[in-house]
């Protein structure tokens, strides 16, 4: 009995226990999903955007009597014209001049007003200003790009820029002498150079770089004269290379020296005659003779020309006897429509006969290659063309029959057997190399200054699709001289700055003593070398070797010359002299864009002059007359930004 | 025959009481439950109404430059500030009035203020006994960032 009733008392209580249990469980799973903290959320997010409204609609000049913004009007950072900016603008301005403090004070003193709320503002995911220490809960985000005006920069006002219409520039010609001189037993050579310098020019130094081949032994020396406008100055050279040759008992020496001409030239026309000679040799120019003038000179402002029509005139050449001249001339890569024209005047040569009485060629002309383009009468061979003539004198002087003197003028259109670069033209009259078969006088006639149209040169047109340089752009020339050791090969390497990046015409001036073929190649720092030029034929040296400028850029460069037999061997004697030079003609921007924006026209125009004379004047260009445009802006935005802008709100 | 009659009263009487304790709980929880959904809903829903009416700070109405006789929608705001001319005309408009034309049932009262001062007032304080909501919103008026304290009540 006693366990029955412990039985039904017990099943009983369950069961409604569980019953009531399994309502209660009923109700709790089925009671009522609140909304209220999405509604509160809901709430927080309109904090967020109506904060970030604010900061937007607000202006700086309504605000302008919080601590921060009061100190900076009367510090005279925020300017009048900043007044009318919005504060979020103010706030993104002084953030993105790195003044975080003044950022964050603005934003506490306009947001200080609402503390019910965490509030944050946040540019870049960076904290410009937070109203609590820490994060925490749920947290609604607003945000906006915004973009604005730098503190203290109007944002309108005058704006000039400005150009120069003239110039006073300091820069650098260089004249240089041909390879050039008389046959064997030459016993007296007269280069007479005429050239021109503009007339309106200050000259500030004029060097004359000597590099002549002549007799020396004491009884024989005949350096007779160097003669710069009347002035002889053939003592006052100083000789800083000197290599002796010998033949049998006489002497002739390869030597370089330079010697000061700045009170000689002048400006307009010029002369320099230099007479040399040895009795058994033959003497004449090396490579690397030069006149580098320094001046300073006024220059308009004109776009550079696309069409180009120029002489090269050869030096005049007075040979005892025979006479020859190696000139040069270039034709950039770029070129079109090429055309070029040798115009030869030759005074007084001989008309020689061989042994077996045929008219020989006295006459002989190279271009660009080791076989003749021209000679005159009959040529045993196409390439050296020496006459079958009796031997007359030791080593190399042979007895031609001469039958009378001629002149002779000529004109040859040599478009065809014209490369890109720098062609050769070598002319030789009553002789060849190391040999001559004329007696007395023969001339190279040229006296460009007096008698242009009867003189000898090579003239060259072509065309370019751009103008060399545009309006506004200053050319300057400048020379650097190799340095080091003199050597075969030689390396040269220059570092090219930005400012002088813009290369217009680049040459170098090899000089030598002794010299047979050359070589010449150029890189720049990534590149590898290009050879830019390579001798034709024997003594085929171009007074100066043109180069590319686009092999150029800034940073280090690199220009190797190497001097080599016909064969191809190295030339182990002929030294490439540390006198050799680079000419480069480089541009400079003589205008500026428009600059800051300004409260008056003259501020803006006077800050446009300042920017000009200060771009121009690094590079010793002074200006003369300068063209000014000036106008009104509005709406100018100084970038700081665009930036993204965030407020941060969650409850306390 | 007694032993069972005892069994059946007394087994019944404890099951019985057990029972009604158990299911007066039940009723009492239940009873709880609803008024607490009540409670819930009825707060979601002012919560919800004063969330719609703190928009007319922030809207400018129909037509833009309403008065009493035209006015389609109330809107407060004119280029993203309060209006205080528009603030005016709510006041003049009267409690009843603008209570109309919100089209809503509850009561509410609109309070601008920052920290140190209340700018303006409209609208009907709640009874003690009545449900409450409040939320904030943030704005400008004449120049000044404000709370805009929107209070529905019911």
């Amino acid at each position: 009995m006693e366990m029955k009733k412990g039985i039904v008392f017990s099943l009983d209580a369950i069961l409604s226990l569980t019953i009531v249990i399994l309502l209660v469980a009923a109700l709790l799973l089925l009671r009522y999903q609140s909304l209220i903290p999405e509604k509160k959320y809901e709430q927080i997010g309109y904090i967020a955007s109506d904060t970030l409204n604010i900061l937007t609609e607000l202006k700086v000049y309504e605000i302008k009597e919080n601590p921060t913004v009061k100190e900076l009007i009367n510090s005279k950072i925020i300017r009048e014209e900043d007044l009318n900016r919005s504060v979020l603008d103010l706030i993104g301005s002084f953030w993105g001049g790195k003044n975080y403090t003044i950022a964050e004070n603005i934003t506490r003193e306009v947001l200080q007003f609402y503390n019910f709320s965490c509030l944050r503002l946040d540019i870049e995911d960076e904290k410009i200003y937070s109203s609590c220490d820490e994060i925490s809960g749920e947290v609604a985000v607003s945000s906006m790009i915004e973009s604005g005006y730098e503190v203290g920069k109007p944002i309108s006002g005058y704006i000039a820029r400005a150009w120069a219409r003239k110039v006073r520039k300091n820069t650098t010609e260089i004249i240089p002498f041909l390879p050039e001189g008389s046959g064997w037993t030459g016993n007296k050579l007269i280069v007479t150079k005429k050239f021109s310098l503009p007339t309106e020019i200050t000259i500030y130094n004029a060097l004359l770089w000597v590099s002549i081949h002549f007799g020396t032994t004491q009884n024989q020396a005949e350096f007779q004269n160097l003669k710069v406008n009347g002035w002889q100055k053939k003592n006052d050279v100083v000789w800083v290379y000197k290599e002796e040759s010998y033949y049998g008992t006489e002497v002739t020496t390869a030597a370089y020296g330079y010697v000061d001409v700045s009170k000689e030239i002048f400006p307009g026309n010029n002369t320099i005659e230099l007479e040399i000679g040895t009795p058994n040799y033959h003497s004449h120019i090396h490579p690397g003779m030069r006149l580098v003038v320094t001046y300073s000179l006024t220059q308009e402002s004109k776009e550079g020309e696309k069409i180009f029509k120029r002489r090269f005139y050869f030096d005049d050449v007075e040979g005892y006897s025979g006479s020859w001249a190696t000139a040069s001339f270039f034709i950039p890569e770029n070129a079109k429509n090429v055309s070029t024209r040798l115009h030869l005047n030759l005074i007084d040569l001989e008309d020689t006969f061989d042994s077996y009485g045929r008219n020989s060629s006295d006459i002989l002309i190279y271009v660009n290659s080791k076989y003749l383009f021209f000679n005159d009468s009959f040529c045993p061979d196409n390439e050296t063309c020496y006459p079958s003539c009796p031997w007359k004198r030791w080593p190399y002087e042979y007895k031609c029959d001469i039958k009378g003197t001629k002149n002779v003028s000529l004109d040859f259109d040599i478009t065809n057997v014209t490369i890109n670069g720098t062609n050769v033209v070598s002319v030789y009259v009553n002789c060849y190399g190391d040999r001559h078969w004329g007696d007395k006088r023969s001339r190279i006639y040229s006296d460009p200054i007096s008698d242009p149209e009867n003189s000898s040169y090579i003239e060259v047109y072509y065309e370019l699709d751009e103008p060399v340089y545009g309006y506004g752009e200053i050319d300057i020339t400048r020379e650097m001289i190799y340095g080091g050791d003199h050597s075969n090969p030689k390396n040269f390497n220059f570092t090219l700055s930005e400012s002088k990046a813009k290369l217009l015409n680049t040459f170098t001036h090899v000089a030598q003593g002794f010299s047979c073929m050359i070589n010449v190649s150029a890189r720049n720092s990534t590149s590898t070398f290009k050879t830019v030029f390579i001798s034709p034929s024997v003594r085929a040296i171009p007074a100066s070797v043109f180069i590319e400028p686009k092999i150029f850029s800034p940073g280090i460069n690199y220009l190797r010359v190497v001097d080599f037999q016909p064969g191809g061997s190295l030339s182990p004697g002929n030294l490439i002299l540390n006198y050799s030079s680079f000419e480069y003609t480089y541009l400079i921007k003589a205008l500026v864009g428009y600059g800051k924006v300004f409260n008056t026209s003259q501020q803006a125009v006077e800050d446009a002059v300042e920017r000009l004379k200060e771009q121009v004047g690094a590079e010793g260009i002074s200006v003369e007359e300068i063209e000014i445009e000036n106008k009104t802006v509005q709406g100018i935005r100084y970038l700081w930004g665009p930036s993204l802008f965030k407020v941060l709100a969650w409850e306390r | 025959m007694l032993s069972k009659s005892q069994t059946f009263s007394f087994e019944f009487f404890i099951a019985l009481t057990i029972f009604l304790i158990g299911f007066s709980v039940l009723i009492v929880f239940w009873n709880y439950t609803n008024i607490q959904i009540h409670e819930k809903k009825s707060s979601e829903e002012l919560i919800s109404v004063a969330l719609s009416l703190s928009q007319i700070f922030f809207v400018e109405g129909y037509p833009k430059q309403w008065s009493l006789e035209n006015v389609k929608v109330i809107g407060l705001a004119s280029e993203n500030r309060i209006n205080q001319t528009k603030l005016e005309l709510l006041g003049s408009a009267g409690y009843e009035t603008t209570r109309n034309k919100l089209k809503i049932d509850s009561d509410f009262y609109f309070r601008i203020h920052n920290q140190t001062q209340e700018f303006y007032f409209f609208g009907k304080l709640p009874r003690q006994d009545s449900t409450v909501v409040k939320i904030n919103r943030l704005g400008i008026l004449n120049s000044t960032p404000v709370i805009i304290e929107v209070v529905v009540w019911k």
